[in-house]
């Protein structure tokens, strides 16, 4: 019968003329399928606080609709689940909540899982597991089910028969105006924190696998906004050799030996406290397994994200959407802070754009992120939303006095 | 043998099948149908002055006091109408050909029968009876299953996919000669109509919206429940609403005849009242079986808030004032103007009321908001024997009474131009009429913001031709047709 509706509606297709190509935005229904840079995942962890200050949810502000999100409470205890850490002992362990804040909403927009993988955007459905009658959606040391179940769960798991569907599923079923699809930066991020290059999703699947949710996105009739995929080095958790030498006025070369680190090597935020340490006398040169990402991964994640981000364009362009380079904005962070208002946001860790985590931004970060984005949309679809007020933003923000503060 | 009582009785059972027959729609102005009459419409429509065959009881029924003896007549009109729209804008992803929908009736050709008769009384008076369908409407959007992807569903089906109005009069009539060159006559006729009226609802762009902002706090609690309302639209199933009801409703017609100038000249007035017709009828519902917010709120609940119920729908048909004159003054030609006009500007809204309001979606009261104004009809014909023969033509000018705001898959209506011509061949007391019409409606672009969100603004093409033929059978009182 369903084989039979896409014969038909394939066969008028070829029949016909579709209507002029639309390039008006119709921002009634916002569907974003992304990553924790979309969800909020700020500061070890993902909160109500971290998921409303996100760029969509500021972006649909401005556009003058609301984006429900799959709220999770704050002071959560049940089910309290472990993020990831850059080394332990060094910063504080922060625990995220497996409890959704409340009300609630029946379906959730934002539909962003952090750590979720492209070929998991289509695959992974929420796993609930049940203590007799109970359901226990969060589940303790598996983040990623915890999340996928809170997120594209939810209340659709309470159901007698639950409704489990993946995230490019759940967007289908939403029959969305506007998709922004975020997707990517899961796929290198294990690989970087953990300075294991096998981690990374083959350039070819993940070609496959994108192809696919954009096309898919692309059916629902949607504007479909594509983002391409930003570096995880670029992050503010990772630093080359040479920055670090010249942030505790070293020679590189100096640390290089005292190291033992190859050229083209990188720091983890675990690595740079720990030179920080050694460099004050406080421990010995030898860094704890984790501090490094080895050239070679260096090297294949850079090329790995070249290789998604040509497969974003790709994609895109069978498909006639739109793509926002977010990669391209964060990219020069590092050398070029971005202004908010007063503030400066730098890229670099504890400057203002990335949050504590050093991988996803601050509020400020957001803030920014979400400006650009709009700036992205007026420009493509001649609309003309507002920017979102950074600098009030930033002037309460703690990354940003933070970074004030160490900049004084 | 017309005339006699048996034979009498046999055209009337005749009569009374036809009326069982479907009649359909062959638009004049809005839905006026005024192509009845072999010889009328060859004529381009313009005989309140001629009225000198059975027709004139519709076009001006003082005309049958001076048609001695017994006369009896009937036609069939066939009917090829081309609807087509093109969209202006529709919902992304909509996918329509380059010459946008079509609204054609289907069948693509429809029978249209007409009967009358009329049988001279006495040197006075002369009696009438007519079985005609003054006003129609008909048209087919639905070029989709309800179970096809919307994409490729009739843009423009939450206006309306499938409007019908078949309103047939049957109407006695008594005419008198005043004068010698002076009639009047009057009928008094049961309007019997049956109204169908297709379309889909839960518009995501519309009332889906306004139903959504309803149950927003229960899906999107702490959030602006217009902006939530916007979103649930979304997520609801299609509905189909489906209305059809009959109504019975008396209406009435009055005409006069004055033969001047040696009986070369012709002037005949008019009048058709309007009528309020009452539909008592089924108002069902039915929705598409996958959306999103099927989980949390089931069709059983969508059955339980849009009920299958008893409704009532009211709607006035206008009333029509004629004046028509005719001559055959000028060697042996008949030429023959009309004046038409109707007070569509009583159609100011639809009202539909539903039965069933309590605990359930369906208002107690939904008015649909028209604004006719009225409208007016020059029509031009000539006449002349050849050759055994008698042909015609004529022409027509069909002001719409329908406002922009209103022209939709319901009324695709505009102004039109009628061109059409007819012949006519007597043999003994039989005549045979046949003519053909065109009518070519000037193509018409609406831009009317309040009608966006339904998706029918864009541009309306419209071509009709018509065929009819008609046989009368004349007893007693000679040819004394007006003209040749």
């Amino acid at each position: 019968m369903k084989r039979t509706k896409i014969k038909t509606l394939l066969f008028t297709l070829a029949l016909c003329a579709p209507l002029a190509a639309q390039n008006r935005l119709d921002p009634t229904l916002v569907a974003v399928l992304g990553g924790g840079l979309s969800a909020g995942y700020s500061g070890f962890r993902l909160v109500e606080q971290t998921q409303r200050q996100a760029w969509p949810s500021l972006v649909a502000r401005q556009m003058g609709t609301i984006l429900p999100l799959p709220t999770f409470r704050d002071d959560g205890a049940a089910g309290v689940i472990n993020a990831f850490r850059p080394l332990p002992g060094l910063l504080p362990v922060v625990s995220q909540s497996g409890e959704r804040g409340l009300p609630f909403p029946i379906f959730a927009l934002n539909l962003s899982v952090p750590f979720l993988r492209v070929g998991e955007s289509l695959t992974l459905r929420p796993h609930p597991q049940y203590d007799g009658p109970k359901l226990i959606a969060a589940i303790e040391g598996d983040l990623k089910t915890s999340l996928v179940n809170a997120i594209l769960g939810g209340p659709l798991l309470t159901l007698t028969d639950p409704v489990l569907l993946s995230q490019t599923e759940y967007a289908e079923m939403l029959s969305p105006t506007m998709v922004f699809v975020e997707l990517g930066f899961g796929d290198v991020l294990d690989a970087a924190l953990q300075g294991n290059a096998p981690l990374i999703t083959p350039a070819s699947s993940f070609q496959t696998e994108y192809g696919e949710v954009i096309r898919r996105m692309a059916a629902t009739h949607a504007s479909v906004i594509a983002l391409t995929v930003p570096d995880p080095l670029d992050a503010g958790y990772f630093a080359t050799i040479d920055e670090l030498a010249q942030k505790y006025g070293v020679a590189a070369e100096a640390l290089r030996d005292r190291f033992h680190l190859a050229s083209g090597d990188m720091l983890t935020l675990g690595g740079m406290l720990e030179i920080g340490d050694a460099l004050r006398g406080r421990r010995g040169s030898t860094l704890s397994p984790g501090s490094v990402v080895p050239a070679a991964v260096v090297t294949a994640i850079h090329a790995a994200v070249a290789a998604y981000n040509a497969a974003v364009q790709s994609a895109a362009g069978n498909a006639g959407v739109k793509v926002f380079d977010l990669g391209g904005f964060l990219h020069p962070l590092r050398s070029a802070a971005l202004q908010a208002g007063h503030f400066t946001a730098g890229g670099g860790y504890g400057a203002g754009f990335y949050s504590e985590d050093g991988i996803y931004p601050s509020a400020t970060g957001q803030a920014l992120i979400a400006n650009a984005v709009i700036q992205f949309l007026n420009a493509q679809f001649g609309a003309s939303f507002a920017p979102i007020d950074s600098e009030a933003v930033a002037a309460n923000d703690p990354a940003i006095v933070a970074s004030h503060g160490a900049a004084r | 043998m017309v005339g006699s009582p048996r034979t009498t009785w046999r055209l009337l059972a005749l009569m009374g099948f036809i009326l069982l027959l479907p009649t359909s729609p062959c638009r004049a102005s809005a839905f006026t149908i005024h192509e009845l009459g072999a010889r009328a419409v060859g004529l381009g429509g313009a005989f309140i002055g001629v009225a000198d065959d059975g027709s004139a009881l519709y076009y001006n029924p003082a005309g049958i006091a001076f048609q001695p003896g017994t006369r009896f007549q009937m036609e069939a009109l066939v009917v090829h109408g081309q609807f087509r729209f093109v969209p202006s804008e529709a919902p992304p992803g909509t996918v329509f050909g380059k010459e946008g929908y079509d609204g054609y009736i289907k069948p693509k050709y429809i029978v249209l029968p007409n009967m009358y008769m009329t049988k001279q009384l006495g040197a006075k008076w002369t009696a009438g009876l007519g079985l005609f369908a003054p006003f129609g409407l008909g048209a087919n959007w639905t070029n989709f299953k309800d179970s096809d992807a919307k994409e490729i569903k009739f843009v423009g089906r939450y206006a309306t996919s499938r409007p019908k109005m078949e309103s047939i009069w049957i109407q006695p009539t008594v005419a008198c000669r005043l004068s010698d060159n002076l009639s009047f006559a009057v009928g008094l006729a049961l309007v019997h109509t049956h109204v169908l009226l297709e379309q889909s609802v839960l518009n995501p762009y519309d009332d889906g919206r306004t139903f959504g902002e309803q149950v927003s706090p229960k899906i999107f609690p702490a959030e602006d429940a217009k902006l939530g309302g916007n979103i649930v639209a979304r997520l609801l199933p299609e509905g189909r609403s489906r209305f059809a009801g009959v109504s019975n409703n008396i209406g009435g017609t009055a005409g006069l005849l004055w033969r001047v100038a040696n009986k070369k000249v012709r002037i005949g007035l008019v009048y058709r009242t309007a009528v309020v017709q009452h539909f008592d009828g089924k108002s069902s519902f039915a929705f598409t079986q996958n959306y999103a917010l099927k989980p949390f709120v089931g069709l059983s609940k969508f059955a339980e808030l849009f009920p299958g119920q008893r409704a009532r729908v009211t709607f006035p048909t206008p009333g029509t004032y004629g004046f028509g004159i005719a001559t055959t003054a000028i060697g042996k030609n008949l030429f023959a103007m009309d004046v038409q006009f109707q007070d569509y500007q009583r159609l100011k809204y639809v009202v539909l009321n539903f039965t069933k309001t309590v605990d359930t979606a369906t208002p107690a009261e939904l008015r649909l908001q028209f604004d006719f104004r009225n409208a007016l009809a020059v029509r031009f014909g000539w006449a002349r024997p050849m050759k055994g023969f008698t042909v015609r033509a004529g022409m027509a000018f069909d002001g719409s009474p329908v406002p922009e705001k209103s022209v939709g898959p319901l009324w695709p209506d505009s102004t039109r131009y009628n061109f059409g011509g007819g012949i006519s061949k007597q043999i003994r007391n039989k005549e045979i009429s046949v003519f053909y019409q065109a009518t070519q409606f000037l193509n018409r672009t609406t831009d009317v913001a309040a009608n966006a969100k339904q998706f029918t603004n864009g541009q309306y093409n419209n071509f009709a031709q018509l065929v009819g033929i008609s046989m009368r059978l004349r007893n007693g009182g000679g040819n004394l047709e007006f003209g040749p």
